[in-house]
């Protein structure tokens, strides 16, 4: 009878089965099951549209896909090498102007680091070019616009940044015989001057606003006179500063011929005084001789005062000496460092063979202690 | 309910596949229930999932073809899940013999899927019957018999589900049948 009735339910027609379950009757089931029964009916559909693309064309498609992925990775990541920069070449006349430079020699950067420079950029394009083309097309630009025409002659500074000192050179060098050979054919005056800095410095550099190879011009000036600003030398051009560097050494070395001048004089001088009061005191002698113990007495005091004229003469030596140039004085103090470095020196000696023999010790004892934990391990 | 259907129609229309998400979200339950039912005891696990999918991937496929005043989307998908569960039952036991009988797949074949038209109009008579009678049973035997004789729920599940202690439920479905004894008793002979 049960089954009966089942098989009458069974076979109910839509209308009937709606009329039958207008009541909701709730059929739970989990939601693990639910969320398969999903899966499972969603790969049904995905399968309808799958069959609808033919199987060459999602072949073709699939493969084109991956063509076009490998090109592009490829094309990027060599772009980025390519792009990357191993050095920098530092052009200074008074453009500033910052070359990279990649592994190929290639200029991929170019950056004007004053007004001059960005004019002398905007003029002519110098990315993607060989280094010597590159150099070749900015010192012809400049001198279009009249950097390198100076009463004096123009000065080029060529620093090249980089902690590979081989690249360094080899920059530098090539940089130095384009500028040469150009000044060579317009007839031009061009010293170059050559420097090498490290990529270190191209940060204190960029902070000042200024190529790290004018910083390196701006230090050498502030070698000779501490007082002198990077601020103030900020805008001059090469042969400006240049010009400065050399006015300071001429006047560091007139001062110091003045100097031994004045040294040699002075000594002339103490010599001269010790002859006349040695004349003096013999006069002295000759004419007090008669007053044997007067003359013993006024001998006495001439000796006295020619010991005193001497001792005068040496602590004015002295004093000139103490007075000459800061060089001396700091080699004086640096020879006063040596012997105060020499002295501790035994001691610092003794100090590491201390540290050596501790080291031992400790070498020894954590042996020891190696042994002991291999023992502990062992039991 | 019908405003429901009626959302979730127009999504599976138009091919989008929220509309599948909400009916499964909505029916899973009572689709299972129907297919498990039915051939649990000659599937595994994965095969009911299998055929559970299959009867909302049917849906979907034609649901151009579904009419809302013919039957709410419950009734299509109940109507379904029988079909698709009793053949893969008729399939597995290779029965030549029909034994249930299967107008309904008939129907959907000849008229398309929503048809009400029924062959056998001795039958159709009784169903309508039955359907009455038991739907006169009034609260909670309504549900037991449609748990236990339309979803084939053992008494415990139902117990569970309604919250009726079993031994309850057994005595609600024993007098229920009486009820409807002497209905199904003619139905029995008019089949033989």
């Amino acid at each position: 009878m049960e089954t009966n009735l089942i098989s009458l339910l069974d076979s109910l027609n839509v209308n009937e089965v709606d009329e039958l379950l207008d009541k909701n009757i709730d059929c739970k089931m989990d939601s693990k099951t639910l969320s398969r029964i999903k899966a499972l009916t969603y790969q049904k559909i995905g399968q309808k549209s799958k069959k609808q693309v033919s199987g060459w064309l999602r072949q073709l498609a699939a493969v084109s896909a991956a063509a076009c992925l490998l090109l592009t990775a490829g094309g990027v990541s060599g772009y980025a090498y390519y792009k990357a920069p191993v050095a920098y070449l530092d052009i200074d006349i008074n453009p500033s102007i910052e070359l990279g430079i990649n592994r190929w020699d290639r200029i991929v950067s170019a950056k004007g680091y004053n007004e001059d420079g960005i004019n002398v950029l905007k003029a002519k394009n110098v990315l993607n070019k060989k280094l010597q083309e590159g150099v070749k097309s900015i010192i012809e630009t400049a001198d279009e616009k009249g950097y390198l025409e100076q009463a004096e002659g123009a000065a080029v500074a060529i620093t090249s940044v980089t902690d590979d000192t081989n690249k360094a050179e080899e920059l530098t060098d090539l940089s130095k015989e384009t500028i040469e050979e150009y000044a060579e054919e317009k007839k031009l005056d061009v010293e170059v001057v050559t420097e090498h800095v490290t990529l270190s410095r191209q940060e204190e550099a960029k902070q000042l606003g200024i190529t790290p190879g004018k910083l390196n011009l701006i230090q050498k000036l502030q070698a000779f006179d501490q007082e002198i600003a990077a601020e103030d030398y900020k805008d001059a051009s090469v042969k400006e500063i240049m010009k400065a560097v050399k006015a300071l050494r001429k006047e560091q070395k007139a001062n110091q011929k003045e100097k031994e001048k004045q040294t040699e004089e002075e000594s002339g001088d103490i010599e001269a005084s010790e002859e006349e009061k040695g004349v003096d005191a013999e006069e002295d002698k000759r004419a007090e001789e008669v007053n044997a113990s007067e003359a013993q007495v006024k001998e006495e005091e001439a000796s006295e005062a020619k010991k005193a004229a001497q001792q005068k003469g040496q602590a004015e030596v002295k004093r000139n000496k103490a007075s000459e140039t800061g060089s001396q004085k700091n080699q004086s103090a640096a020879k006063k460092e040596i012997k105060d470095t020499v002295a501790p020196l035994p001691k610092q000696n003794e100090k590491k063979n201390e540290n050596a023999g501790s080291n031992e010790n400790s070498k020894k004892s954590t042996g020891k202690e190696k042994i002991g934990s291999s023992q502990k391990n062992k039991k | 309910m019908v405003t429901e259907d009626s959302t979730i129609l127009n999504l599976l229309q138009r091919q989008d596949e929220k509309g599948l998400e909400l009916l499964m979200d909505t029916y899973a339950g009572l689709v299972y229930t129907i297919v498990h039912s039915k051939i649990h005891t000659i599937c595994s696990k994965e095969d009911i999932e299998e055929c559970v999918s299959d009867v909302f991937y049917e849906l979907y496929k034609s649901s151009s073809k579904v009419n809302l005043q013919k039957g709410s989307l419950k009734a299509f998908l109940a109507v379904i899940a029988k079909r698709k569960a009793i053949d893969i039952y008729r399939k597995y036991h290779k029965q030549t013999q029909k034994v249930i009988p299967l107008d309904l797949l008939y129907e959907l074949e000849d008229k398309g899927l929503g048809s009400s038209q029924a062959s056998d109009y001795d039958k159709e008579e009784t169903r309508t019957q039955i359907i009455k009678e038991i739907k006169a049973l009034g609260e909670p035997d309504h549900e037991i018999l449609i748990r236990k004789y339309f979803f084939e729920q053992p008494s415990k599940v139902i117990s569970e589900a309604m919250d009726i202690k079993v031994n309850t439920i057994d005595k609600r479905i024993s007098r229920a049948l009486i009820k409807l004894k002497k209905l199904l008793e003619g139905e029995m002979k008019h089949g033989d």
